[in-house]
């Protein structure tokens, strides 16, 4: 790499700098150390970093993920401090009794929060839709498990 | 003919896929054990999928025979075999190559590989910071190897 010429106000110790550039690309990494996708873009406003675009797979929407809940990020990926609710979508949901009601296909959410209300499940290309409240949510992580159980 | 629905037949078993508490889809159930003194259900057995060894679970691991799933009361702790490994800044580091398990059947340390020529790198599960879709350490693995 060529010398870099300074131009500062005072001494720059850039040991912790990192280059903007070099993250675009990096593996962006939930808490539960799901790879949620790739950094498109850096979001900023004025003179501050907002946050990170982050490029999905193509059955998810891309999303922005505010600075806020980055927890480290380097040349080799950028992790997060959460498990982003919109990595939701496409996970299987069993109920009480194993009974396989679908797939997430919504998270419904408050504002832009990461905090979800409810899910929008649904069986196949003609299935119903159902909405599941947030309550009847036992466990989600790699799928989703229920309280209840669904009729159906 | 006397009815009783909490009755259910191998049909209702076999070929159903086998869900652990994470909601993770292990394998298709393939055999049911049965012991033939008391003639009771003492276990299953879970195709787990291409190149990948059978797992016998024992009934008492078994939470629900669901109607369209069976689910576990607890994940097999092989299931983390696989996995990708990535340091705090998210570094892939390699792969879990074997699972150390402790007494009680617990993850008491990983094997980890660079690739497939790499080396082993043997972590404790003290230096792990998370298991879950992947396998997050609480360090740099270069700084574990030095102590």
């Amino acid at each position: 790499m060529s010398e870099i010429e300074n131009i500062v106000k005072e001494e720059r110790k850039n040991d912790d700098e990192r280059s903007l550039k070099s993250v675009l690309g990096s593996k962006v990494i939930s808490q539960s150390g799901e790879i949620v996708g790739i950094v498109e873009d850096i979001v900023y406003n004025g003179y501050s970093i907002k946050g990170f675009l982050v490029k999905t797979p193509a059955f998810r929407k891309n999303v922005f993920i505010d600075k806020s809940f980055l927890d480290r990020f380097s040349v080799k990926g950028v992790m997060l401090n959460i498990d982003p609710v919109t990595t939701f979508i496409g996970k299987v949901v069993f109920d009480l009794s194993g009974r396989n009601i679908g797939k997430v296909t919504k998270v419904n959410r408050k504002d832009d929060l990461n905090i979800f209300n409810s899910l929008t499940v649904k069986k196949g290309v003609f299935g119903k839709e159902i909405l599941i409240s947030k309550s009847y949510v036992a466990v989600i992580k790699k799928n989703v498990i229920l309280k209840v159980n669904i009729k159906g | 003919m006397f009815f009783n629905k909490n009755i259910i037949t191998s049909d209702d078993i076999l070929g159903k896929d086998a869900v652990d508490p994470e909601g993770e889809i292990i394998g298709v159930v393939q055999k049911l054990h049965i012991d033939k003194e008391d003639k009771n259900i003492v276990g299953i057995t879970i195709d787990e999928g291409f190149m990948k060894p059978d797992l016998f679970v024992g009934i008492d691991l078994i939470r629900t025979f669901g109607v369209d799933s069976i689910l576990l009361k607890k994940s097999p702790v092989d299931k983390i075999k696989g996995l990708r490994v990535f340091d705090p800044d998210g570094k892939d580091v390699g792969f879990v190559a074997s699972v150390i398990k402790g007494r009680s059947n617990n993850v008491k340390g990983i094997v980890v590989k660079n690739n497939i020529l790499g080396k082993n790198i043997m972590i404790n599960n003290s230096e792990i910071k998370q298991i879950g879709f992947n396998v997050i350490l609480k360090r740099n693995p270069d700084k574990i190897k030095q102590e």
